[in-house]
């Protein structure tokens, strides 16, 4: 699940995949000038892989919702 | 030109209720949409939010993950020599960021709806005609004659027949087909973030930006 981060730095967006930010993974910020690293501290990983969990299963309920054929209202 | 025998493609589309069938589906994917985002909005509320009491109102207060920026400082190597050597110290920061601005909000919508609608009216017509004549005529006679006269006596006899027979066919074959198609082809778009989330998220992201300590202050 790819997603953008405003760099605290240089504003720069950082590319992130929110998966492996819930997993403790941490990501770089693309400007050559910056390099600054952000990560998720270990006391909020769980209030973000909790919430993060939750998004997912409204999404699959989107996607649910989305996909469910309609019945063609013809007269 | 317009044959008779073939059904007009423009009647077959008459009466269609393409209102319906257009604007059914989009109908349908529009009010998902509400309901996504009303699910989202209760989302967004339970998850990024916490609820706090205080004089006997509710308070949404967002939900803050702590995040670690780690980035490269150029410092002196000795701080009391002016103009020495530098080096690139990794200093790890912590900064508080509300749950709210991390999550991808607003990406739980129908974004694109195709109704492809094909109608297809096939209309044939064939003409098959045949003539056949056949004429046969026959005809056939004969005849027989006695003559006498005193001793004389003639017989003649005599007979005639005549043949004749005459065929002639015609075929004619006429085929003609019609056939139309009608195809619609409907986009919804994903509409944008609010104004109003925006600056919130906006403010958001300015308040972590880090801060300049004054020089004259003192280190907490």
């Amino acid at each position: 699940m790819s997603h953008h981060l405003s760099c605290p730095v240089c504003q720069s967006q950082i590319p992130i995949d929110l998966r492996l930010l819930a997993q403790g993974g941490s990501f770089r910020c693309p400007s050559t000038a910056c390099q600054t690293v952000i990560g998720i501290n270990r006391n909020s990983l769980t209030t973000f892989s909790g919430a993060l969990s939750q998004y997912e299963r409204l999404e699959a309920l989107g996607a649910e919702r989305n996909n469910r054929p309609h019945p063609w209202p013809v007269k | 030109m317009a044959d008779a025998n073939l059904v007009s493609m423009a009647e077959q589309f008459t009466g269609l209720p393409m209102q319906d069938l257009i604007g059914g589906p989009l109908n349908a994917a529009a009010t998902a949409n509400g309901m996504m985002a009303v699910t989202q909005t209760k989302f967004l509320l339970d998850t990024a939010f916490e609820v706090k009491d205080e004089g006997g109102l509710e308070i949404y207060k967002p939900i803050m993950i702590t995040m670690t920026l780690k980035r490269g400082v150029i410092f002196p190597k000795d701080p009391e020599v002016p103009g020495g050597e530098p080096e690139i110290k990794e200093i790890e920061t912590e900064i508080g960021i509300p749950l709210l601005t991390i999550l991808p909000l607003n990406s739980l919508a129908v974004d694109d709806v195709t109704i492809k609608f094909d109608m297809e009216v096939k209309s044939s017509f064939s003409d098959v005609q045949t003539a056949k004549t056949e004429e046969k005529v026959s005809k056939a006679g004969s005849f027989s004659a006695k003559f006498a006269y005193g001793i004389f006596s003639a017989e003649v006899t005599g007979s005639v027949s005549s043949d004749s027979s005459t065929a002639s066919s015609r075929d004619t074959r006429t085929e003609k087909s019609n056939s139309a198609q009608y195809s619609v082809s409907v986009h919804a778009g994903q509409l944008p973030l609010p104004e109003g989330v925006k600056t919130i998220i906006t403010a958001y992201a300015s308040a972590i930006q880090p801060i300049m300590m004054p020089k004259d202050s003192k280190t907490p």
